[in-house]
């Protein structure tokens, strides 16, 4: 009688989303165990959120956009207190890669989740739009200034 | 490899190395450890409210910072209502995800989870036509389906025997109280009353009626949110079913003391850092404000270190939280104005900074982000114009902001004063200054500068014998001056506007003089031939004024003169009837004083356009109500160029496109404006004509000259794939056509026309998700700088 879709499960959620936005969060901060932590409490948060957790559809979006505020906020407080942040550096990844996830990181807040979910999750503009709170326009404007951006400072560093 | 190639690879290979564990009991002990987070629900909603407000005002107030931040928090002892939740809508919450696919259901649900009744009883039900009449458990409820929204939505109910009078629905309600009054029949107990908020458990205020007669009132007196929506509930006398009255609460005024944060949202700061910080960073925009040093507290009032500015916080009487009242920047002082005191936007900002320039810039309570001009310092000496040169103050209160910037006139740190900005009367861009100038257009005498044309415009129009010495010129920007002018050596001063009009040099707008202004008519206003014209002024001298209204006509005699009498404190009025016909189409309302001897020593005037029009109430009259069938989005304003701009947002995200001219045009005055709006770095002009209807103006066609549509046309009929044909010309030559219906972006094609030229271009816009009704075809540019919207021409069409 109701269009209220049913719970869905802990189980199906973790295994449909939990290690893609562990590897999503892994794209904006470069600390694993950070990342599996940030996942983790958002996990716990749509578990708290019923009203979150009563749509898969919503559960998801409540997930991704729970890690990007958690990635911002690591990012955030770890500036606070250990400017600058050295770009990461690992044995076996590939110079290119490297530069470009350190340029990644280092674009503005939104042009880099913008980026991370459209080149990762591969996302549309409007759920992007969606689990970021901004117009379909904006994430256009944000994905283009991001490119962009990425692009110079990858120009810069040869 | 492009660079969202190499993007890719880059990601794929990061992803390869991150292997996350198995960590489902992880999350489960997480869980059950931790705390009750239920107090973070008001600072999660108050967030949200903060988004949605920044949205509605058209202000970028996002405070950035999520609920487990460092200090900043909103602060609790004032309600939040949950902002996503329709206007229209009591039940369901539109957070809580919940939709309802029947009319029935909602009811039921509304009647059980909204008013907690036991057993909700369904016992009928109309035809599934929105709107729709449930009866459930003694109510009527009344269930619609809204627009863009999916599902059914509750947006009122009916008890048996119960009917409110006050207040109605839709109705904005508070701050203080709410009052409600109705009547209550049969028996049972007190009617009991009750104000809720969207999405807060507990009645926000309450109350009961012991009267045994059916009517009911009280005052519900309660902490009312500052804006949101909510209900209205007055329960049956047997607490079975209630009429309930969708409300929204009135949205409350910002201080006049403080300018951050905005009291119309939920937002409050419960630290003066946290205040700070989100002024660096909400207000002004400072990229990389950093972290707020350690408050001092001053008197009354904290100063609080960031960025190389003291911003000032203060606790304010009968408000919550922290308050941002100004800020002062290390090296930039602010001598004019004065903070806390009165400025209209074309007065000039000047004062001293240690930077070889500032950006300066006029924020007005609740409006979009502020532009800054650039002014260069001279010895650490600056004075200009605001960027934001509105026609109209669109707030009673704002602050003039004068910033450190980095090259891109991007602010660093800012010295911030908060002042009234009076109403005033409308102001002109430079070309219709220049219409209504003196001389008139076809006037064979242009001025080669200011002074001239002041010199000229005192002993021609305001009746000086001579002016006296060298004129000094005070240079407000690269088009205005004034210039001071006197009738002998020391004697009184007459200040000059004047406007420079490319290719015909210097004009005069007008005059003023301490002590001696004309209010009535305003600059460029009009003056109606068939009938009297009232003048209104001020005059602070002992002696009377004289009124006169000239044409421009040389050496001719004025068309009214009037010695006007002495009135209370300063006031200057007069009712005077033209003797003659006007023999031009501008002319010079002017209030002079004489000396003993009848020579003018100081003056006023103003330019005004002489008219024969109907009177103002029947034009008013012939302009209907309600959006125009042509207009472009379902947004509108009560100002001409605020619309035009919030429909520039609803094409260009939230890059606006500003204001930077506006014209009536048309022949119904008051009817039709064109506004000009062009990024705030420059670029090509996008035209948006808008409309009045009723008392909102509304965006009926947008242009720009190098993108030109020549099919489809407006209002055409069209059907998918449409046929789109023009000329443009662009940066690469590449243009986009979008196709916008309710509000979406359904359809999006690249197309290419001219690069160095107008071009023709040609194309076929498949739209699959078009539904009958009315759209808009989008043809636009983006700029080669960021990907934004550069300009943009605008066709509305019908889908069949």
């Amino acid at each position: 009688m109701t269009g209220v879709r049913g719970p869905v499960g802990l189980e199906e959620l973790y295994a449909e989303h939990y290690r893609s936005l562990v590897r999503l969060a892994a794209l904006l901060v470069d600390d694993v165990g950070t990342c599996e932590e940030l996942v983790q409490d958002a996990f716990v948060g749509v578990l708290r959120r019923r009203s979150a957790w009563d749509d898969p559809a919503r559960a998801a979006a409540y997930l991704r956009s729970a890690v990007l505020n958690g990635a911002r906020s690591a990012l955030r407080k770890r500036r606070v207190r250990e400017r600058p942040v050295p770009a990461p550096v690992r044995s076996g990844e590939a110079d290119d890669n490297r530069h470009v996830l350190a340029a990644l990181r280092s674009l503005p807040d939104r042009q880099r989740e913008v980026l991370a979910m459209r080149y990762w999750l591969d996302l549309s503009e409007a759920d992007i739009a969606s689990t970021l709170g901004i117009s379909a326009g904006s994430v256009k404007t944000h994905a283009s200034r991001g490119l962009a951006a990425l692009e110079r400072v990858l120009e810069e560093e040869r | 490899m492009n660079v969202e190639d190499r993007l890719r690879d880059a990601m794929r290979a990061r992803a390869a190395e991150v292997e996350p564990g198995d960590r489902l009991d992880a999350i489960g002990t997480r869980l059950d450890a931790a705390p009750s987070r239920r107090w973070r629900r008001p600072a999660f909603v108050a967030l949200a409210a903060a988004a949605v407000i920044a949205v509605l005002v058209g202000a970028l107030v996002i405070v950035n910072r999520d609920d487990g931040g460092r200090d900043v928090r909103t602060v609790d002892d004032a309600p939040h209502v949950d902002l996503a939740q329709p206007a229209e809508a009591i039940w369901p919450l539109k957070s809580g995800g919940t939709r309802y696919d029947t009319a029935e259901a909602a009811a039921v649900g509304f009647a059980r989870d909204y008013l907690g009744l036991s057993s909700a009883d369904l016992r009928n039900g109309d035809a599934a036509v929105s709107p729709v009449r449930v009866e459930v458990a003694g109510m009527v409820v009344v269930v619609e389906q809204l627009r863009g929204e999916r599902g059914w939505w509750v947006t009122g109910s009916t008890a048996d025997g119960v009917r409110v009078a006050r207040p109605i629905a839709g109705e904005t309600v508070g701050p203080g109280k709410v009052a409600v009054a109705g009547c209550a029949e049969g028996s049972g107990g007190p009617v009991r009353m009750e104000v809720r908020g969207d999405g807060v458990d507990a009645p926000l205020g309450q109350g009961e009626s012991l009267s045994s007669s059916c009517d009911f009132a009280a005052d519900l007196a309660g902490h009312y949110p500052a804006v949101g929506h909510g209900a209205v509930v007055a329960w049956a006398r047997d607490r079975k079913a209630a009429t309930v009255v969708r409300v929204s609460f009135e949205p409350r005024a910002q201080p006049l003391e403080a300018m951050w944060p905005i009291a119309a949202t939920a937002v409050r700061f419960d630290t003066p850092a946290a205040a700070a910080e989100s002024f660096a960073k909400d207000y002004l925009h400072i990229a990389e404000p950093g972290a707020a040093g350690t408050p001092v507290e001053v008197g009354d009032a904290t100063q609080v270190p960031i960025s190389r500015m003291t911003v000032h916080v203060r606790r304010l009487t009968a408000e919550a939280g922290w308050w941002v009242t100004g800020s002062e920047a290390d090296d930039i002082t602010v001598e004019k104005p004065e903070a806390g005191g009165s400025y209209t936007p074309d007065e000039e900002v000047a004062g001293c900074a240690g930077v070889a320039a500032v950006g300066i810039g006029l924020q007005y309570d609740g409006s979009p982000a502020f532009g800054l001009g650039g002014i260069q310092t001279q010895n650490c000496v600056y004075h200009g114009l605001p960027a934001d040169q509105r026609p109209h103050p669109v707030a009673p209160a704002g602050a003039v902001v004068v910033a450190a910037v980095d090259d891109q006139l991007r602010p660093l740190r800012a010295t911030v004063v908060r002042v009234r900005i009076p109403p005033s009367a409308p102001r002109l861009t430079g070309a219709e200054l220049a219409e209504v100038a003196w001389p008139p257009t076809g006037f064979d005498r242009p001025y080669d500068t200011a002074a001239q044309a002041a010199t000229q415009f005192a002993l021609d129009v305001l009746g000086f014998r001579a002016v006296a010495g060298d004129p000094v010129v005070r240079r407000i920007s690269d088009v205005k001056a004034t210039v001071t002018v006197r009738p002998t050596d020391g004697g009184p001063e007459t200040r000059v506007s004047t406007v420079r009009v490319d290719g015909r040099g210097w004009l005069a707008t007008g005059a003023d003089a301490d002590g001696l202004v004309i209010e009535q008519p305003t600059a460029a206003g009009a003056v109606d031939v068939n009938g009297p014209a009232t003048v209104n002024g001020c005059s602070v001298s002992a002696v009377p004024p004289t009124l006169a209204i000239r044409d421009d006509a040389p050496n001719a005699s004025p068309l009214a003169e009037q010695a006007l009498g002495a009135e209370p404190d300063c006031r200057v009025t007069a009712t005077v009837t033209l003797g003659r016909r006007p023999s031009t189409r501008y002319g010079t309302v002017v209030l002079t004083l004489e000396d003993p001897l009848h020579q003018v020593v100081q003056a006023a005037a103003v330019r005004i356009a002489f008219t024969a029009g109907a009177p103002a109430a029947t034009t008013t009259t012939t302009i209907a109500a309600g959006p125009p069938a042509d207009a472009l989005a379902e947004v509108s304003a009560t100002e001409p160029e605020v619309a035009a701009e919030r429909w520039a947002a609803t094409v260009a995200g939230d890059e606006v496109l500003r204001v930077v001219a506006h014209r009536p045009v048309g022949e119904l005055p008051g009817a039709m404006e064109e506004v000009d709006l062009r990024q705030p770095y420059g670029g090509p002009v996008t035209t948006v004509t808008v409309r009045r209807s009723g008392d909102q103006w509304w965006a009926v066609a947008a242009t720009t000259p190098n993108l030109l549509v020549d099919e489809p046309a407006s209002m055409a009929d069209v059907a998918t794939p449409i046929h789109v044909t023009g000329r443009s010309q662009a940066f690469e030559a590449q243009i986009v056509l979008q196709v916008v219906q309710r509000g979406q972006v359904i359809s999006e094609t690249a197309a290419m026309g001219g690069s160095s030229e107008l071009q023709p271009f040609s194309t076929d816009v498949a739209v699959p998700k078009a539904t009958p009704g009315r759209a808009t075809l989008l043809v636009l540019t983006r700029s080669a700088k960021d990907g934004s919207v550069a300009e943009v021409t605008a066709v509305p069409i019908t889908f069949r």
